[in-house]
């Protein structure tokens, strides 16, 4: 045996070795050139979009201007609109660009929305406003159970939720006699009705159950330290966004986690984002003292219960932490 | 465990048995893997070796008159003539003294002997074996001598990340004196608890352990220390840039009680940093002790206590990065009998073991109480997590004729905290016992004179977990110089490490019970072939294949974070491990090569979303498929030359293609108000390769004699000769780098007095 061969030949490897390439590239790049969100709303007159484009490092300072044109199409119609540009300073000091058009949103029309780089590389989104539909609330003041009906069929229900605009109602009379009367607070609460809708002949229905959602209403009181049993309610809210075929989540949920994954919900051509179409519909009605006595509401206290701009009725809740570390 | 008595019982019978100890006449240690001859005077012959305590025992001897030969080489043979009456139980002390008339080569090939001995997926490395790897200190390393091993796998050399053919570092089993280390890695990746100073030898399972071995799912680290010296005190320093060390060892009663201490710690801030072109943020070390006693020649009792202490900073992401900090505690007690009556060998172990780990801010304090479990860990805080437990275990070998029984009990109960202020890995506060006790039994039989199975079967009770059965098999077949064997099992985790492995700077494992009560498991299988090609050319051969389920891997998701969600995952393990070892006068050396490949299989909600499938199967970033170890160790003149160059491909990491914003569209969002957040748009995971990593170390060593047993050793080299950059880790949100050393000069003095 050679030792000077066995000897050499792990520098000859080494030398070898040390030519191969070290550079690391994470950044592959990606083709499509904007994440777009937003959308089309038919009561509003005037329309937006969130345009992100697509950088190469976290955290890059997004002032400045955008190489984006923004245009939409009446698709029946053929009217075109060129979008203006907006800078966005946010509550978080970040930095974006909004788009803004002047006009409203026709029902049942479709409308294609271009984002344009300078390059020609272009991301889209069509979108289909739903039809129009009107709410009735059946015998709502008088009843505990109160069916609400959706009379048109817009493809989606979108944050369908009753808000009750509750707050603490401390006793008129308080405890020792003498002692001023505590301040209420305000704290309305929402409570999601989504999914729980049923379709009927000309559109959806729901049951709106005031007594099952006081439950929810007292917890939510509960976890906020404010006394479960001195809750009154001056107005209920249903609400929900009518919205078009496309605006529903993989899994029929809006869960963020799943939603961040990109392309998870996304109606982008080559773009990444969610660009709907819909309007927020919205009806009101207040309960009559003995159906808010029947669910448990308190009726009587120094603070009235129809919605009266009284600030010492209307304080905030304070943060609390309860003790079991809940 | 019936079986075992009833073995033991009825080898009692007339026949008669020799036993004994076997020590090295100059230090008193214990001799391994001396061969015992009995020869009666038809000419028949009976035997066996020493065992790692220098223990034999020879059963089923018909009374009458024998010739005992103890040999070994480089040692001069021992003879007696033993008369053995009916139902004898004779116990010898045997003292060896190393023989003048063999030379030098033979004294090598002694002291090296089981180098490339891969039998089954066991590696025996002796001291001798660690002290040829060059490293930065003028003492070897165990962790240094690992990474020479083909389906051994480091993400970097800071870290004390070790991966054995697939298995995640939590998954290995560590044991000193059988007592539990927890992380016995060093920070500084060419350091761990196991110094060779302090070693007698290490048995590395590198998969498919025998049922001796439970509670962890890939590999077992079975560490023995020396004895002191039981014959005069002696002690040892040595100095160099990255660590020191002393150590003093001596009879406490001469030739028969002896005590060994060893204190090692970190120079390296105070020194190498100075002439290395990057900060080196480590402080470490170690102290370990021993005291070990003969009580006569069928009893030993010995005393071990280790603690060793971790600090440092991996990544370098921020002004004020992360520190990480841990400490291990373990103290022991053994006793080994061989009792006369019986042809057993037993050994009683039991070992209480602690480990704590923290990582924040340096100078962070825990985090407050807080009621937001669902929020990852908030920043400048300190997480926690500790495991700590005792471990009692009796094991014991009952010899007959032909068969051997390998059985025994143990009783463990783990203790594991965490508390991590926010979610880390789906965990934010844990407290968990985990009890842990069970038998094992693994008969070996020699169906023949070539051919030994042994099958084993470990029943395991697991608290709220209910009790398991894990058959082993092991296959040995040896046909003139070639030896092959089988091995395989199944095998289970009581508990269970949580890590970000996104981030190959974040080493902090929380220890927790399985967070689905899902308990991690593994099949394990091996085929191994060995040969001698020529005197002085070894060749071994070991394929395996390793199927890992129930693992717990970092989610993935879009935020542009680490260290939030979990996600269960399924893997394989499959390789193939070679190894050419070379002895030939004064050169020794190897080359390893290891082909490997590691996929995982993961499961999450989000994946038929994100990727269309149920599924998605990658590459984990410890995949390392290609690694090769060459080592060439050769005398040059009065100097010993060290040399070893290392090779590995490219691991894997995920690739990114771009950042954008995100905005939750779950109602009728306004976008001039609502600021969304950061995403980063991934490409498939772990699609992306690093560059290979490669490294080439060297070292000149000369020892200079002084009187009869004192020592100099001066020892120069060069850690990474031709300054490779490689990277260690790249924080892609940032595209900051970190590379491993760079180039280092290093040079050392050891005194033996």
């Amino acid at each position: 045996m050679h030792r000077s061969l066995i000897l050499l030949w792990p520098a000859i490897l080494a030398l070898l070795a040390a030519q191969c390439d070290q550079s690391i590239n994470p950044i592959i790049g990606e083709a499509r050139p904007f994440t777009l969100w937003g959308y089309l709303d038919a009561n509003a007159d005037t329309q937006r979009v969130r345009v992100f484009t697509i950088e190469s490092r976290l955290g890059t300072d997004r002032s400045g201007p955008i190489d984006a044109t923004v245009t939409s199409t009446n698709i029946e119609s053929g009217v075109s609109i060129q979008w203006t540009g907006t800078e966005v300073v946010f509550s978080d000091s970040s930095v974006g660009h909004v788009f803004y058009a002047a006009f409203q949103a026709k029902h049942e029309q479709s409308y294609l929305l271009e984002v344009r780089r300078s390059d020609g590389a272009t991301s889209s989104a069509h979108v289909t406003i739903p039809p129009d539909v009107r709410v009735e609330l059946v015998d709502a003041p008088n009843r505990i159970i109160v069916p609400v009906l959706i009379h048109g069929k817009p493809p989606n229900l979108v944050d369908v939720h009753v808000q009750y605009d509750a707050a603490t109602l401390p006793p008129a009379n308080p405890w020792p006699p003498g002692s001023p009367a505590p301040a209420g607070v305000a704290l309305p609460v929402e409570v999601s009705y989504r999914g729980q809708e049923e379709p009927t002949q000309d559109g959806w229905a729901f049951e709106v159950d005031l007594r099952k959602d006081f439950e929810t209403v007292q917890d939510i009181y509960t976890l906020n330290c404010l006394s479960p049993d001195h809750i009154g309610l001056r107005r209920i809210r249903f609400r929900f966004l009518a919205a078009d075929a496309q605006w529903a989540p993989p899994l029929d949920s809006f869960d963020p986690n799943l939603l961040i994954e990109p392309g998870a919900f996304s109606n982008v051509e080559n773009g990444f984002g969610f660009f709907g179409g819909g309007y927020t519909v919205s009806e009101s009605w207040v309960p009559s003292q003995v159906v808010l006595r029947a669910v448990g509401y308190r009726t009587e206290g120094p603070c009235p219960l129809t919605p009266q701009d009284i600030p010492e009725c209307q304080l905030p809740p304070e943060p609390c932490f309860q003790k079991d570390g809940g | 465990m019936f079986v075992g008595l009833a073995l033991t019982l009825s080898a009692q019978a007339q026949d008669a048995s020799v036993r004994g100890l076997i020590t090295d006449v100059a230090d008193g240690q214990p001799l391994q893997g001396v061969n015992v001859a009995l020869l009666d005077r038809d000419g028949t012959l009976r035997g066996n070796v020493t065992n790692d305590d220098g223990l034999f025992i020879v059963v089923r001897l018909l009374p009458g008159e024998y010739v005992l030969r103890a040999s070994y080489i480089g040692y001069q043979t021992f003879v007696d003539t033993l008369q053995l009456g009916p139902g004898a139980s004779h116990r010898m002390r045997i003292v060896m003294a190393t023989s003048t008339a063999i030379g030098d080569e033979l004294l090598v090939v002694a002291e090296r002997e089981g180098g490339a001995t891969v039998t089954a997926g066991i590696q025996t490395v002796r001291p001798r074996d660690i002290d040829l790897v060059p490293t930065t200190d003028v003492s070897g390393d165990l962790v240094s001598y690992l990474a020479t091993m083909p389906g051994v796998i480091s993400i970097g050399d800071r870290g004390g990340q070790v991966f054995i053919r697939g298995g995640e570092p939590s998954h290995n089993l560590s044991l000193l004196d059988g007592m539990y280390l927890y992380q016995p890695f060093h920070i500084l990746g060419f350091y761990s608890a196991f110094s060779s100073d302090i070693l007698r030898n290490a048995d590395i399972h590198a998969g498919a352990f025998s049922s001796k071995y439970s509670g962890r799912m890939s590999s077992v680290i079975d560490v023995h220390t020396r004895n002191g010296n039981s014959q005069k005190m002696r002690r040892t320093i040595s100095l160099a840039p990255f660590v020191s060390m002393g150590l003093l060892e001596g009879p406490i009663l001469k030739g028969t009680m002896s005590f060994l201490f060893s204190a090692r710690a970190s120079t390296v801030e105070q020194m190498a940093s100075h002439y290395v072109s990057q900060p080196l943020p480590y402080n470490f070390g170690d102290f370990f002790g021993k005291i070990h006693t003969v009580i006569n020649e069928s009893n030993q009792f010995s005393f071990s206590a280790i603690h060793t202490y971790d600090r440092g900073t991996l990544g370098q992401q921020s002004d004020n990065p992360d520190e990480i900090r841990w400490n291990n505690t373990a103290y022991g007690l053994r006793y080994l009998i061989a009792p006369p009556s019986l042809p057993i060998l037993g050994e009683i172990l039991f070992s209480v073991s602690d480990l704590t780990m923290e990582q924040g801010p340096r100078g962070a304090s825990p985090p407050p109480d807080t009621d937001e479990g669902d929020n990852p860990v908030p920043s400048g805080f300190l997480r926690s997590t500790a495991i700590s437990g005792f471990n009692f275990a009796v094991n014991v070998t009952n010899f007959a004729a032909r068969t051997q029984v390998d059985w025994g009990f143990f009783l463990r109960a783990p203790r594991l905290d965490a508390e991590l202020g926010g979610l880390y890995q789906n965990l934010d506060f844990s407290r968990d016992r985990i009890l842990s006790t069970g038998a094992y039994m693994e008969p070996e039989v020699a169906i023949t004179e070539a051919l030994k199975v042994r099958a084993g079967l470990v029943v395991q009770f697991l608290g709220d977990q209910g009790v398991h059965a894990e058959p082993r098999l092991r296959v040995m077949f040896e046909q003139g110089k070639h030896q092959f064997s089988l091995a395989g099992g199944i095998y289970r985790q009581e508990a269970v490490g949580l890590n970000d492995r996104r981030d190959a700077t974040n080493i902090f494992t929380a220890w927790a019970g399985s967070p689905t009560g899902n308990l991690p498991n593994s099949i394990h299988a091996l085929a191994g072939y060995q040969t001698s090609l020529a005197p002085w050319l070894q060749l071994s051969a070991e394929a395996f294949y390793k199927n890992l389920s129930n693992l717990f891997v970092s989610e993935w998701t879009a935020y542009p974070r680490f260290t939030t969600n979990l996600q269960e995952a399924s893997g394989r393990a499959i390789g193939l491990d070679v190894r050419l070892e070379i002895q030939h006068s004064q050169l020794y050396g190897f080359i390893n090569y290891g082909l490997a490949s590691v996929e995982y299989n993961a499961m999450q909600e989000t994946l038929p979303i994100w990727f269309g499938s149920n599924e998605v199967r990658y590459r984990p970033p410890h995949d390392r498929r290609h690694q090769v170890n060459a080592l060439v160790s050769f005398a040059l003149g009065k100097f010993d030359v060290g040399v070893r160059w290392n090779i590995g491909s490219g691991l894997p990491y995920s690739q990114i293609r771009g950042f954008d914003g995100f905005v939750l569209m779950d109602g009728p969002t306004d976008v001039r108000r609502e600021p969304g957040e950061a995403r980063v748009i991934y490409d498939q995971p772990y699609r992306g390769i690093l560059p290979a990593y490669h490294r080439l170390d060297l070292t000149v060593e000369r020892v200079f004699q002084h009187g009869d047993d004192s020592f100099i050793t001066l020892q120069v080299g060069v850690i990474n000769a031709y300054n490779q950059a490689n990277v260690f880790a790249l924080d892609i949100f940032t595209l900051r780098r970190n590379d491993q050393l760079p180039l280092i000069p290093t040079a050392g003095v050891k005194l033996e007095f």
